[in-house]
């Protein structure tokens, strides 16, 4: 210990100073000075000296110094926690000092990384150079001393994000628990929902105000909208009760004034949502009478837009979630931007992720002419999100609801006698192959499957096969895919449990 | 489009795609007949009598400010002047930008008349160099569209690469537009062209477009890819291989907007599609200029009454050069701040230039206002700092006599165009002296916020001194071409005030001595210098001993040069002491008419969603405003058990890794949950099967805040292990 601490406090002098014979024999003198770690520190402003400074980084000498101090304060501190176990008051102080030298650069640090890198291959060179001359001990000292120094702090609080990023990515096994959700019993739908039923959130005043605090904005929207602006409401939390409640201002303002207004609300989460919908019912509220043929959506906003003009009426169109999936691709984006910028067409949309701002180019955003207004409401997204089935997707467990244990047995029920037979077979090849590697994710070969599937008289082509199979992957109860050789690998997507159940049903 | 939930808390309408907003009926109204026949007949009602109602709709949106104790009148008052000036100042926009691109357009339409003779076998094509903003791409192509039409009778058609994502879709955008059809009903997809033939085409076959073209007499089918990088490749080359075999038939000609350059796009198309193009490059102004023009016609005009502070001057310009937001985002910015301070500013009403019922309209409320402003302060305070007799009696009238403050106030738009007058002579005063640099726009900035110096390094002194003769003649005639006649560009008036005309008597006395010194000396064949020109200095060098000595000599001035320098003095000082600018806001009720405030509009044209979801994410306490979150410091890591479970599970989110273990999450989760709950409930019993409950239910807020997450893209699925999720956003 006592060499490596020598060695960091010496690590200025090679690029400074000529190897001498005299040189030599500095560093054990020094050492028998330095034997505990509070005296060590008294030896820093050897390192001021002009000449050294000057030869080694002439801008900032002191800073140097308070580089190495910081280096030996921390592996004084780190011998402290390490090292004894039998401690002493008297030390406490100089452990005070310690700490405050490595706190205190350690602001300085952090922008300084660069000179420090520069500063450390300079002298790794010098030492390289020198290597003859200086004792052989000295580079693997130094190294050693370094790979501590990188391992020994836990991991800095407060890090940007892009430094952490990065530190979260290093390469190698991520260290997580083999703890696994199987003793926990997954919620189903109807449960979720009951509770849900009953449960009470403490929170509830509180989103309330809040709302209510939004909803005292409504006039200044109305008025940025009436102004040719579209409006974009973003902030955690659901907004769809918000912009329900500015659609009733709207509705109610539109008949008191007697302005023909009217009000078609999208709902870009619905899984169903699709642009030509959207447009049709666009039209149908501009004139009822009229149909506007389905057609290509860009084709449609044309004679949209030529119906509009015709008439004296204000459309508001207000569009929830608008950076749900359904309409992030960019041509439904430009669509609705060329509506927004009808001159009777008002605008009102709402984002429930961050990154929305990258849905829209230069172009759409200034058809769109945005205003923002941060809508942060903390709503639960009751209807937005499926809750149980986006949870189970994300657990890998897809499977649970649609194609699960019934969904096969139905899709079974409607297949002829052979599919049925093919499909147990699977199943049965599956298990076992299970059984053998103990783990989850299988894959059979398709060569194998076929040959038995021929001997047990379920097929008697490949072509035959290949139909079988289709049926079942149309209703996703198979997935193939390719090895690194190539090979056509089938498997099912089912877990362990219910695959067994699955085997029971069918045998039974 | 129906659920299969089978709660009865969703109605129908949550799941559907889109709906028409009506909520006095229950029933979704969509395909029902009555309803619909109410509304046309209603809206047939409210066609009568629409003019009327056109304004009440658009007035109804203002509201009465001053704690509510706003009249009627002023409110309205407030967006009538709102409509008046913006529509001033939206008109100028427009006009610039017409103006902007008219070389271009000229330039084209030569190019088009010229390339019918000159082409030969190969298709005309235009390529129109437009720079990264496509957003202003819709104007040019616009106006290119009108101003073809005009020269020639011809066909002007638009494409964009949305609307042609394939050769068929192309083909049919192109022959509907030119035959100006809609489309036939899908199902008979074909059209028939013309009264006589009964020949059907197919909607993509040009021989339809020819057939029709064949009745009215056309010079030329103008077909122009407004963003020729947003089109497929492949696309591109086959309708200019398809177009330019047809050529004989139609006279198609290809216009290309290019935000890049025509190497690219050249690189793209197919060697043959190249060899078929007649083209010509075209360059348009650049959005730097426009947005000079624009800001100078806007923002700097002298008689635009609504002024804009520096800082939010500076804010915007920056914006535009750093986030390259383009023309239109500067345009609606402007448009917003006008939004802002006719909507949220009651002392707007001041604004008006007529006085028609000026003071009546005022309330206590505004007077009360008017003497709450820093400009009201600032003006007493000078005026009692002053204490001269008049001064101390104009502090005591503005704060006891209301008439005499409504007058003054009245007085304000003088006060504003004077003192907006002033600035801008003396901006252009240390223009015409080369004091600042280039951009106008910048420097209009920075003089409204920083003063200039009087003497030493970038002072107006020094710029003049450092002036030939010849330089000066041209300075001082530009001066007094700004006094006397104005700037027709910033729309600037010629001085009439006494000063500025005992200034202007002056320069030209000067200028005609100096104009007869500079006769003078040019027939006498001297070089006039003043004591400050470089050439008055001798700069003598001598060696001795081998070194250099460099040493200065004043070169003797001659009578006519010390004629030269007084005059240079003079007019250096006459010219500082008569441009010293001075601080909007220090103007008396500059409030009425200076808007500088950036926080609105930073917030609404340049959103940080980001900074924002984190926030609420990590401290929801702050949006919440609950006193149960706050307790302990969310900062040090310590959490609250009863923050939302989205907040928790985030909180939880920041201290994993790349990999999280979604049952180590719920663990740690219900840990915290239910141990916040144990020790509410500490006497009670707990029961197997409350516990179960508080277990169950701490899962489905589990689940809600994981749903949560993954919606907002923190999270997604990961194969590696199982049960675990992969993190995907470091905020």
């Amino acid at each position: 210990m006592d060499i490596e601490i020598q060695e960091t406090a010496t690590e200025p002098e090679p690029s400074a100073t000529t190897p001498t014979p005299r040189r030599r024999g500095r560093p054990p003198k020094n050492k028998s000075n330095n034997s505990t770690p509070n005296a060590k520190l008294n030896v820093v402003p050897v390192f001021a000296t002009p000449t050294k400074a000057v030869g080694f980084n002439p801008l900032t000498p002191g800073r140097a110094a308070d580089r190495s101090a910081r280096r030996k304060s921390a592996r004084a501190l780190i011998d402290r926690v390490v090292g004894d176990g039998g401690s002493d008051d008297d030390d406490q102080i100089g452990v005070d000092i310690t700490r405050q030298i490595y706190e205190s650069s350690d602001a300085e640090d952090e922008d300084d990384g660069e000179d420090e890198l520069e500063e450390r291959t300079d002298g790794e060179a010098a030492g390289l150079a020198e290597g003859d001359a200086a004792t052989p001990s000295k580079t693997p000292a130094r190294r050693k001393g370094r790979a501590k120094r990188a391992r020994s702090p836990t991991p800095p609080r407060d890090l940007p994000p892009h430094e952490l990023y990065f530190l979260h990515n290093k390469p190698g096994r991520p260290k997580t628990s083999d703890n696994t959700l199987a003793s926990l019993n997954l919620l189903s739908h109807d449960e979720y929902f009951s509770i849900l039923h009953d449960h009470q959130d403490r929170h509830a005043e509180n989103i309330e105000y809040l709302e209510s605090l939004h909803a005292e904005s409504f006039p200044q929207w109305a008025f940025e909208l009436s102004q040719g602006f579209s409006i974009c409401l973003f902030g955690l939390g659901s907004k769809r009760p918000l912009l329900h409640k500015f659609a009733t201002y709207i509705h109610s303002s539109n008949k008191t004034s007697k302005t023909a207004g009217k009000i078609v609300v999208v709902n870009g989460y619905a899984h169903t949502t699709n642009l030509r919908e959207i447009l049709s019912v666009v039209a149908s509220a501009i004139d009822p009478n009229q149909r506007v043929p389905t057609a290509q959506p860009a084709i449609m906003i044309q004679s949209i837009a030529s119906l509009l003009s015709a008439s004296k009426l204000t459309l508001t169109i207000i569009v929830n979630s608008i950076d749900a999936t359904p309409l992030r691709k960019p041509g439904s984006q430009a669509i609705l931007a060329q509506l927004a910028a009808h001159p009777q067409i008002n605008l009102i949309c709402s984002a429930d992720t961050p990154d929305f701002t990258l849905l829209w180019d230069i172009g759409v955003r200034s058809d769109f002419n945005f205003v923002f207004h941060d809508c942060t409401t903390f709503s639960p997204f009751k209807v937005e999100l499926d809750v149980v089935d986006d949870v189970h997707e994300l657990l890998g467990r897809q499977s649970q609801r649609v194609n699960g244990r019934e969904g096969v047995a139905f899709v079974l029920k409607s297949l002829t006698e052979n599919a049925k037979n093919l499909f147990r077979l699977l199943v049965g090849e599956v298990l076992i192959a299970m059984e053998d590697e103990g783990d989850e994710d299988v894959g059979l070969e398709y060569r194998m499957v076929y040959n038995k599937a021929v001997e047990e008289f379920i097929c008697s082509s490949e072509m035959a096969f290949r139909t079988l199979l289709k049926e079942f992957h149309d209703h996703q109860m198979l997935t193939s895919r390719k090895d690194n050789l190539g090979t056509e690998l089938l498997s099912l997507p089912f877990r362990k449990e219910d695959l067994e159940a699955i085997l029971e049903d069918l045998t039974a | 489009m129906s659920t299969e939930d089978p709660q009865s808390t969703f109605t129908q309408e949550d799941h559907q795609v889109a709906f028409i907003f009506n909520p006095e009926e229950n029933e979704a109204p969509r395909r029902e007949r009555p309803s619909k026949r109410r509304k046309t007949a209603k809206r047939a009602a409210a066609i009568e009598n629409e003019a009327q109602q056109d304004e009440d709709s658009s007035s109804s949106w203002f509201t009465p400010l001053l704690s509510g104790a706003e009249s009627m009148a002023c409110v309205q008052r407030r967006q009538r002047l709102l409509d008046e000036n913006w529509a001033v100042v939206d008109a100028r926009i427009k006009n610039i930008l017409r103006d902007s691109n008219s070389a271009t357009l000229e330039d084209v339409s030569r190019f088009v008349t010229e390339a019918e003779s000159e082409c030969g076998d190969k298709i005309p094509s235009a390529f129109i160099i437009t720079g990264p903003n496509i957003a202003s791409q819709d104007l040019l192509f616009e106006q290119l569209s009108d101003s073809l039409q005009k020269t020639s009778q011809s066909k002007f058609i638009r494409l964009r690469s949305s609307e042609a994502t394939n050769l068929k879709n192309a083909l049919k955008k192109i022959i509907q537009d030119a035959t100006s059809q809609t489309l036939v009903v899908d199902g008979e997809e074909d059209l028939q062209v013309g009264q006589g033939s009964n020949r059907r085409y197919l909607p993509y076959d040009l021989e339809a477009l020819h057939e029709f073209l064949g009745h009215q007499p056309h010079e030329n089918v103008f077909v122009a890819f407004q963003d020729s990088e947003g089109f497929d490749s492949g696309l591109l080359s086959d309708i200019i291989t398809l177009l330019s075999s047809w050529r004989p038939q139609i006279p198609f000609t290809l216009l290309f907007g290019i935000a890049t350059s025509i190497d690219l796009l050249e690189n793209r198309l197919l060697k043959s599609a190249c060899r078929l193009i007649y083209g010509a490059q075209f360059d348009c102004v650049q959005t730097d200029t426009i947005l000079e023009n624009v800001f100078k016609g806007a923002v700097i005009s002298s008689d635009v009454p609504l002024r804009l502070g520096p800082q939010i001057l500076r804010s915007m310009l920056d914006r535009q050069r750093d986030h390259m937001a383009g023309i239109q985002a500067f345009i609606s910015s402007l448009k917003y701040i006008y939004m802002c301070h006719f909507y949220a500013n009651a002392l707007s009403v001041l604004l008006a230039p007529e006085v028609e019922g000026g003071g009546e309209i005022l309330q206590a409320e505004h007077i009360e206002a008017l003497r709450h402003l820093p400009s009201f302060r600032n003006e007493v305070e000078k005026a009692v700092g002053l204490a001269t007799t008049d001064s101390l009696q104009h502090a005591r009238s503005l704060l006891e006599d209301d008439e005499y403050l409504l007058s003054q106030a009245q007085a304000s738009n003088d006060c504003r165009q004077s003192w907006m007058d002033g600035h801008l002579r003396s901006l252009l005063v240390r223009e015409a002296a080369g004091a600042i640099q280039p951009p106008l726009s910048r420097a209009y900035v920075d003089s409204l916020s920083t003063t200039h110096p009087e003497s030493g390094n970038g002072s107006l002194t020094e710029y003049i001194r450092r002036m030939s003769i010849g330089a000066l003649i041209g300075t001082l005639r530009r001066v007094i071409s700004i006094f006397k006649e104005g700037e027709p560009s910033l729309h600037l008036q010629p001085a009439s005030q006494e000063e500025d005309v005992a200034l202007l008597g002056f320069l030209e006395e000067t200028l005609s001595r100096l104009e007869q010194l500079e006769s003078d000396a040019e027939s006498a064949g001297i070089t006039l210098l003043t004591k400050y020109s470089s050439q008055s200095k001798v700069m003598r060098t001598t060696v001795i001993a081998q070194r250099v000595q460099l040493s200065r000599d004043s070169a003797a001035l001659r009578d006519e040069d010390r004629q030269l320098t007084n005059i240079v003095d003079a007019v250096s000082e006459r010219l500082t002491l008569h441009i010293r600018a001075s601080r909007p806001e220090k103007v008396l009720f500059s409030e009425t008419w200076l808007y500088d405030n950036r926080s609105p509009l930073r917030d609404i044209m340049v959103p940080r969603p980001r900074v924002t979801f984190k926030r609420s994410l990590a401290r929801p306490y702050d949006y919440l405003a609950c006193s149960c979150c706050r307790g302990g410091d969310a900062e040090d890591g310590t959490m609250q058990a009863t923050l939302p479970a989205t907040s928790i599970l985030y909180h939880l989110y920041l201290e994993a890794g790349s990999l999280i273990n979604v049952a180590d999450m719920w663990s740690a989760f219900y840990a915290l949950v239910s141990g916040h709950k144990e020790e509410e409930e500490e006497s009670e019993e707990h029961d197997k099967q409350q516990q179960q409950h508080d277990e169950r239910t701490a899962l489905v807020m589990f689940y809600r805040g994981l749903a949560e997450l993954r919606a907002m893209g923190f999270v997604k699925s990961s194969k590696k292990k199982t049960d675990h999720i992969a993190k995907v956003r470091w905020l």
